[in-house]
């Protein structure tokens, strides 16, 4: 790595400053960084497509899992291509079977939930740096800059999610309107095909963002670098050097009386004492050699030497005592004897220690036993204990489409009062008979009526309930005749009617505890 | 608890007479059922519109049978047919008939045009301007047609059978409320399912040497004086007023739901009525229920009926808005 030949400014920058470097880069490299992107991936996720038609988010899913492979590649490319190294998207091709299994079981466990991905990956694939030595480094360069590379991580998922819902948008609103079609939300979700559309949305969106993630955290890295190890300082010296090197070159080669005379001159005139030379006289007078020299070709030994002189000098090592007058508040030395005598008791710490480690073991002990119990769940086993309440059903109506329909207002014998009736008014008979099946069927057998359901809807919502048994044809009957009777004004037959009573009683038993006590 | 109170106004029918026409319409039905495949409920409502002297608006993308289920409806019975493919530069006189020098004679003679039918089939009606459409009207709602000043009764019985393509809305001209309104039902064809289809592509292309499903098939099974007695039938099916009560409830929600911008007027009700009475018919009974108007609340309503803008936006459709507003009117219990 030479940082002379890097292709972007180097100065420090703070963190989002260094996040806008990273896009710019992104944007310059974009072809180059997706196509290797999709080099990588495409092909296993076409796989897994033909592998689990019916599952296609799988593959979206593995996709994702492996992001921290295919962004090695990336970050090499972009690492290159940042200190102008000749590399091609070929050559980074040609590599990447080799880099793709590097460290992969590590990257895809332990390492694959971390928030700041973009950013530890250059420690690792860049600075080959692992276990221990790995973790330190980290601490170090991680010191201020975690957040903004925890927050980058955060802003590229929400920026992968928007688009995922841009692209399903799209595919939605590119649908004629004039199709008219209605299509249920829940089936939507539930089918395979959408399943498959998702799947390649997302699989976009991750194409799509990588390369901006990859190369803001790897712009963070190198920023931080730039802070902690002073690039930008160390590439000003190595500019005053080839600058120096070049002028001597020049002085060499073009160097004319005039403006030997010149320096000749100007040599001169700086040996002469003036006010400034005469502060610096004890510098001067100190050090045989001029320190602020340039020493052209030093070998790094003597580069070395000459340091370690150079801070040894008097001009590092000035000493000065100087002495003046400071107020005092006397407020201030109370506030600090009680400070001093505020400091916490050796036993109180321990404790305070001892219930800080309980809750925490407390509360890990929480996480795992909602793991366990979700695991459960999941398995459609029920725990007992941590089941919550189910709902309760709500009660049955006591009176619907303006008939009562409470056991309360029926009478005790319902045949009897219907016999007794049938001579007086078939239709009061015949409403009672039904007021009572219906009463039957909403509290005994839970049969969910609604105001709006009319005579038919009720015998065919109770054949889906009890699946055509005797009791449903029984009921149509029932209501065939209540029909016939209340809405086409006809006659039924006393036969008719009375053999209506004698099944009533199989299938409405007066003494079943739901309809036990009627009041007449 | 209401007393019974048998209806006064409704004219009794034998048991004979009623078997008849029960034999009759399936019979009309049976024989729709063979060329049309698959459509039984759209069958029905057509049907259910020619026992009830109404009109039908048929909706439906090219190539469900719209104009085959008419033609086959012609075919059944032994009166007249004609066809009007509506089209932009179609004139109300193309409709209706007008009025011609005779140079011979030297006096004016009156041609009458293709509305004067028994089955009249108004093939893309919304591509026809307004005047074109309007020309309709009169003969929809008065059964008479005016030309040159003078009425001509239409033909009796008359029915109007118009067919509308919900895509392709370019160039076409929406009808107008008053022009719907005159329209019993709105039926809505729909894909066959795959069973269906089969059956269909089998029929079409067995023996045949054109796409076209042809009407041999059918046999004139019913004439034009008898369909006037189904009609007077149907007419006469015993009603309750709870039934009455429960019709009107329905077609006044519309006007109180706010997902409609605007609801149904009073001639949805008598619509309702009138298609509830031949559900009934064709289902066999000798009265209505509640089950016929619910049944056939949605095909009379949907075109009488808009939404608002906001469900319009929330992509909310008619039918839909129909269901909740009938799930929520009490039904009738005597």
């Amino acid at each position: 790595m030479d940082i002379t030949q890097v292709s972007a400014k180097i100065r420090p920058r703070n963190h989002y400053e260094a996040i806008d470097l990273g896009t710019v880069m992104a944007r310059h490299w974009l072809v180059a960084l997706c196509g290797l992107w999709v080099c990588a991936s495409l092909p296993i996720f076409l796989l897994l497509q033909l592998l689990f038609p019916e599952s296609p988010y799988i593959s979206a899913l593995v996709i994702w899992w492996l992001k921290p492979i295919f962004e090695s590649l990336q970050l090499h490319y972009a690492s290159e291509k940042l200190f102008a190294t000749n590399v091609t998207f070929k050559n980074i091709l040609l590599q990447a079977p080799k880099r793709l299994w590097r460290d992969m079981l590590i990257k895809l466990t332990i390492r694959r939930p971390s928030l700041s991905r973009s950013f530890d990956l250059s420690v690792g694939e860049l600075e080959n740096l692992k276990g221990v030595q790995r973790n330190k480094r980290l601490n170090v360069l991680q010191r201020s800059a975690s957040s903004a590379a925890i927050w980058l991580t955060i802003v590229g998922i929400t920026i992968e999610q928007i688009l995922i819902v841009a692209f399903c948008s799209l595919a939605w609103m590119l649908i004629p309107p004039q199709l008219d079609i209605y299509i249920d939300f829940w089936d939507l979700i539930t089918n395979a095909k959408v399943h498959q559309i998702l799947s390649w949305c997302w699989y976009l969106a991750m194409a799509l963002v990588a390369p901006f993630y990859l190369a803001s955290g790897f712009s963070l890295y190198i920023n931080r670098r730039t802070i902690l190890e002073g690039w930008d300082i160390e590439l000003s010296f190595k500019d005053m050097v080839s600058r120096a090197k070049k002028e001597q070159h020049h002085v060499r080669l073009n160097l004319s009386p005039v403006i030997f005379f010149t320096i000749a001159l100007l040599a001169f005139a700086s040996t002469l004492p003036t006010n400034l030379y005469a502060n610096a006289t004890e510098y001067t007078s100190s050090n045989d050699e001029n320190l602020g020299e340039l020493v052209p070709d030093l070998t790094p030994e003597a580069a070395q030497k000459r340091m370690i002189f150079i801070m040894e000098s008097d001009v590092f090592n000035d000493i000065r005592v100087t002495e003046n007058w400071k107020f005092i508040d006397q407020d201030s030395e109370k506030d600090e004897d009680e400070d001093e005598e505020s400091e916490m008791p050796e036993w109180l710490a321990e404790l305070i220690n001892f219930l800080a480690q309980g809750v925490e073991v407390l509360l890990w002990g929480v996480v795992i036993i909602c793991v366990i119990f979700i695991a459960l769940r999941l398995r459609g086993i029920e725990v007992p204990f941590l089941e919550a309440k189910k709902y309760a059903t709500a009660p049955p109506p006591s009176s619907l489409f303006g008939l009562e329909l409470s056991q309360d207002s029926l009478p005790d014998d319902i045949i009897g009062t219907a016999r007794k009736w049938w001579r007086k008014s078939p239709r009061q008979a015949y409403s009672l008979l039904y007021r009572a099946a219906l009463s039957d069927l909403v509290h005994a057998e839970s049969l969910a009526l609604q105001g709006s359901h009319t005579e038919g809807e009720c015998v065919r919502l109770f054949k889906q309930l009890s699946q055509h048994n005797s009791k449903s044809q029984f009921f149509q009957v029932l209501t065939d005749q209540w029909v016939m009777l209340a809405y086409g004004h006809q006659r039924v037959s006393h036969k008719q009617f009375e053999a209506l009573c004698v099944e009533w009683i199989q299938f409405f038993p007066t003494n079943t505890p739901d309809i036990g006590a009627k009041k007449g | 608890m209401s007393t019974y109170e048998p209806s006064t106004d409704a004219t009794q029918i034998s048991e004979d007479q009623f078997d008849k026409a029960n034999m009759l319409v399936s019979t009309i039905r049976e024989q729709i059922n063979q060329v049309l495949v698959g459509q039984t409920k759209i069958i029905d409502q057509v049907l259910v519109a020619l026992l009830a002297s109404g009109h039908v608006l048929i909706e439906g993308v090219p190539g469900l049978g719209k104009t085959l289920l008419v033609k086959a409806l012609a075919k059944c019975f032994s009166g007249e047919f004609s066809r009007i493919q509506f089209t932009p530069d179609l004139m109300p006189s193309d409709v209706t008939g007008h009025a011609m020098y005779d140079m011979k004679t030297e006096q004016f003679k009156i041609r009458k045009g293709p509305a004067f039918t028994n089955i009249l089939l108004a093939d893309e009606i919304n591509r026809a301007p307004a005047k074109t459409q309007a020309a309709l009207l009169e003969v929809m709602q008065e059964k008479q047609i005016t030309i040159e000043g003078k009425p001509f009764d239409a033909h009796s019985p008359f029915m109007v059978l118009a067919t509308q393509n919900p895509i392709e809305q370019e160039g076409t001209y929406p009808l107008p409320e008053a022009e719907l309104d005159r329209f019993m039902v709105k039926v809505l064809i729909d894909y066959p399912q795959v069973d269906e289809e089969v059956l269909l592509v089998k029929q079409v292309t067995t023996g045949q040497v054109q796409d076209n499903l042809n009407v041999d098939a059918i046999d004139p099974v019913v004439k034009a004086n008898q369909v006037i007695e189904l009609q007077a039938l149907t007419a006469s099916l015993e009603v309750d007023d709870r039934v009455f009560e429960y019709a009107v409830n329905i077609a006044r929600a519309t006007r109180e739901w706010r997902t409609f911008a605007h609801g149904a007027g009073p001639r949805a009700s008598i619509a309702l009525i009138r298609a509830a009475r031949a559900q009934a018919l064709l289902m066999g009974n000798h009265f209505v229920t509640p089950d016929d108007v619910k049944e056939m609340a949605i095909p009379v309503l949907r075109h009488r009926v808009s939404l608002t803008a906001e469900m319009e936006i929330e992509g909310m459709q008619i039918d839909q808005a129909l269901f909740q507003l009938l799930a929520e009117v009490e039904a009738p219990r005597l």
